[in-house]
């Protein structure tokens, strides 16, 4: 059964409609990233489900359970949701400890218990020893940490987690990723993360759903939303795309740089025009002179792991530019010529006027 | 350099003073003075008035400040500004007008009453800065990991406060220690009425410099409680943009509660010394009133102000660069003796002053400068403070820009710091201007003799209990100060504007 259903969620501020009738839903110890750029309703989507927004029309339910509905809204506190904000404030008047221990309920449990379960959880987000800490002692890294094991600590039905990396450098972006989602997994947690960093969507969560303008235009899992998204503008937000006008002929798109296969079969009628889009790294490097691309270097941007090339097809293929990735160890300077190859299928959309 | 020199002089002249009066006095005879029941008797009397003031403005200030910036009460920015009109209103003005009524409100719980209503938004305005500057989302973590609102008011929001509602008593309850004016109109003796008293009445130096001394020492006790209230963790949370907006309380059946406990509380704090005023002055129009020498005495008070305003901007500039811009033993002097000073009460600065302008400089005894100095030294923490906001601001990169462009450290200064802090400085001569307004005690002691002050003037008016005559003078001093006030806190509260929504429940 799914963990979480948001069904038709809408949500105005003034004049902007943050959520435009979302519908989302998680299955248990799945963990959903929201993916989208700045202003699209993230924020307001989780803490709608959180209770601190009332949302116009829609319902969310958690276990099978209604928290919020026409005519039902629970308070943010019996909701069982973990929350951490998007600048994962902590008790500035608390200890890491007490911090941690806050959503313990000392009825049910004893000193001891929350002891225990307080170091668990440093245990867990790997902070052991700094328990007596104020939280201006602490770096913001190891801030956002508490802040998840703070979230975490009451076992919560389901945890938010809003930009939970924003504020920090690629090092320890990359390394606190990893913790959290091997924390989040080790203790089957459901959770949401929301990012606008395409990367971390897509490496860390199950599911991606990707939001534009209050609206989810797209939910699936990581591969799906980066081989088959959605549309154009999710195709390039997730990614690196090059695109190419093309016509269709049956299970194929005809392109100057040669008939590619699609991933959609029956979408399109034979002879329609549409936009073929290709991802960097399906272009491959070729010895041969048959069969492929020949293309020039115009500039070339090294990413340490690859290197993004853009290329100018030749004239007798008809100029068009395209994006190639190709593997870092090479070097390419500018005027360079290619040969390049395309693997895998590509996606097809329908060509609008001006669209590149 | 010279500058905190010249502070560190100013502020050991309080103990200099008593220390060369018990000498005059013989030490024997002096320990005698100080050891008497009579002292012990004033010091419960102080403590008493501080402890009850303090306490009772503390309650109502965070009642007040929560109603204004958290509840869904209608008009809440009105309420903000007349919840801060007590301000306009000197202690002693109030003290004076109840009395003048209700003469049985003589005593401890007149002078609790009294001076709580006049000193409560002290407490009022830091709760309601902190309340708003809070981020919204400490108070959600807390919702979200199962505490309902009032159990994170009491373990979340109440913290957060509590250094800004200390910082608010300890300066009322330093205010206590120092209140002169409205304390003599109830009739309630502390040390500061006891050390006038025996030094106008029974002209005692002696006995004076000695009571002098125990207010030294609780003034000082008050600052080291101050300092380890601060030294022990200073959170200010700021709102890191998240996408806050603070959640409105709805009252609900309360509301009629909440707003007749702001009516009232308008009514006795501000309303009813207004009221009471304005009454006099109509009854007093009969009594001819002396408009020239309300006028000159108006024009007195105004170039005092500017003076003194004037001269703790001058000193306090270079002390507030000091300390921001340089690290180091003489900085952090100059930053922390300011707080020593501030606790002074008026009267002691009054006395230290008298007794070494007599002593040493006797050309200056009764002086206006000396006057001016006595304003400078009582008020120059309150321009170093407001300056110093201003400063930390100016990023030092913009100066260090400036001078690379090849302006030197004067032109600088001239075109960018100065531009840039003016609101600073502007905020710091209003305050010192409102505060010499109102000043009562030092004045008394300093000014030169025959000049009145709108203070004074009322002062010595309703001592002979012609509160008829002395009416329009207060009602002026009232209407001048009032408006600094009014603006000061106006410009607080319109600084953060803020989005806001109403939850039910
Ligand atoms: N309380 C509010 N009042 C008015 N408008 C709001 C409020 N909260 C959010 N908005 C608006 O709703 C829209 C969505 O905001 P939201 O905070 O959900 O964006 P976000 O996707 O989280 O963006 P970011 O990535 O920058 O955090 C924005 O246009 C924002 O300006
Ligand atoms: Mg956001």
């Amino acid at each position: 059964m799914d963990k979480l259903v948001v069904n038709n969620l809408s949500k105005s501020f003034a004049e902007v409609q943050a959520l435009k009738a979302v519908d989302l839903s998680l299955a248990e110890g799945k963990v959903l990233a929201v993916l989208g750029p700045s202003g699209c309703g993230k924020t307001t989507l989780l803490r709608c489900i959180a209770g601190f927004e009332i949302p116009e029309s829609g319902s969310i339910q958690v276990d099978g359970a209604t928290l919020f509905d026409s005519q039902r809204f629970v308070k943010p506190e019996r909701r069982k949701i973990g929350y951490v904000p998007q600048h994962g404030v902590l008790f500035p008047h608390l200890t890491v400890a007490k911090n941690i221990g806050f959503g313990l309920p000392k009825r049910t449990m004893s000193t001891e218990q929350i002891r225990h379960r307080v170091e668990e959880m440093l245990e867990l987000v790997g902070m052991v020893g700094l328990a007596s800490r104020m939280p201006h002692e602490l770096s913001g890294g190891q801030q956002q940490r508490i802040a998840l094991a703070r979230a975490l600590a009451p076992s919560p039905a389901l945890v938010l987690l809003d930009e939970p990396f924003s504020a920090l450098d690629a090092g320890l972006r990359q390394s606190l990723r990893e913790e959290v989602k091997n924390t989040l997994n080790s203790i089957n947690a459901t959770a949401i993360i929301v990012t606008h960093d395409q990367e971390e969507a897509l490496s860390m969560a199950d599911s991606v759903a990707v939001m534009r303008e209050g609206e989810c235009i797209q939910m699936a899992d990581p591969v799906t939303i980066y081989r088959h998204p959605a549309d154009l503008k999710v195709a390039t937000f997730v990614g690196e795309a090059s695109l190419i006008q093309g016509r269709v002929t049956g299970a194929h798109a005809d392109t100057q740089i040669g008939s590619l296969p699609l991933a959609q079969a029956g979408l399109f009628r034979p002879g329609d025009t549409v936009t073929v889009m290709l991802r960097p790294e399906q272009f491959v490097l070729s010895n041969a002179a048959q069969d492929t691309i020949s293309a020039q270097v115009l500039k070339s941007v090294y990413c340490g792991h690859s290197t993004l090339v853009e290329v100018q097809i030749s004239a007798a293929l008809g100029n068009e530019k395209l994006q190639v990735r190709l593997h870092g160890a090479q070097q390419f300077q500018p005027g360079e010529s290619l040969h390049l190859q395309v693997q895998g299928q590509a996606m097809a959309y329908a060509a609008e006027p001006g669209e590149k | 350099m010279l500058a905190v020199l010249l502070l560190a002089a100013l502020s050991s002249l309080p103990v200099l003073y008593v220390i060369l009066r018990a000498q005059d006095a013989g030490w024997a005879y002096s320990a005698e003075l100080l050891l008497r029941p009579r002292i012990f008797e004033l010091l419960v009397n102080t403590l008493k008035l501080a402890a009850g003031a303090t306490l009772l403005s503390c309650l109502i200030g965070v009642t007040t400040a929560w109603l204004v910036e958290r509840s869904d009460l209608s008009y809440r920015k009105v309420w903000n500004a007349i919840v801060t009109l007590p301000f306009a209103v000197p202690a002693f003005i109030s003290a004076y007008s109840w009395i003048s009524v209700f003469p049985r409100l003589e005593g401890f719980y007149g002078a609790v009453l009294v001076l709580t209503f006049s000193n409560f938004p002290l407490v009022h305005l830091p709760v309601a800065a902190a309340l708003r500057g809070m981020d919204p989302a400490l108070e959600e973590t807390s919702r979200s990991l199962g505490f309902g609102r009032i159990a994170t008011f009491f373990k979340v929001v109440l913290p957060q406060l509590k250094v800004a509602i200390l910082g608010g008593g300890i300066l009322i309850a330093l205010h206590m220690l120092a209140e002169f004016g409205a304390l003599s109109f109830l009739n309630y003796e502390t040390f500061t009425t006891a050390i006038f008293d025996q030094y106008y009445v029974a002209f005692n130096s002696a006995a004076a410099a000695m009571m002098t001394l125990v207010l030294l020492l609780l003034c000082m006790g008050m600052l080291f409680l101050e300092f380890l209230i601060r030294g022990r963790g200073y959170y200010a949370t700021e709102r890191k943009g998240s996408p806050g907006e603070i959640e409105l309380v709805a009252l609900g059946k309360w509301k009629p509660v909440a707003l007749l406990f702001l009516v009232l509380l308008t009514i006795m704090a501000a309303g009813a010394p207004l009221g009471i005023i304005t009454y006099w002055l109509l009854v007093g129009s009969s009594a001819a009133l002396d408009l020239p020498d309300l006028l000159n005495t108006l024009q007195i008070t105004l170039s005092f102000g500017l003076g003194g305003s004037v001269l703790a901007v001058i000193f306090a500039l270079p002390l507030v660069f000091l300390a921001v811009r340089y690290q180091g033993k003489f900085a952090t002097l100059a930053d922390r003796i300011p707080y020593f000073i501030h606790s002074l009460p008026g009267i002691v600065v009054g006395l230290t002053l008298v007794f070494f302008a007599v002593r040493y400089a006797f050309v200056l005894y009764q002086t206006v400068p000396l006057l001016l100095i006595g304003y400078a030294m009582l008020f120059l923490p309150m321009a170093q403070s407001a300056i110093r906001a201003a400063l930390v601001q100016v990023s030092r990169q913009l100066e260090e820009v400036a001078l690379s462009l090849g302006k030197n450290a004067l032109s600088v200064f001239m075109r960018i710091t100065l531009p840039l802090i003016a609101p600073g400085v502007g905020a710091g001569l209003a305050l010192v201007f409102l505060q010499i307004m109102k000043e009562l005690t030092a004045t008394l002691l300093l000014r030169p003799s025959g000049v009145d002050t709108l203070a004074t003037k009322v002062w010595e008016l309703t001592d002979n209990a012609q509160y008829a005559a002395s009416a329009p003078y207060a009602a002026a001093l009232i209407l001048i100060s009032g408006l600094p006030v009014y603006l000061l806190t106006m410009r607080s509260f319109t600084r953060s504007s803020k989005r806001e929504k109403v939850f039910d429940g």
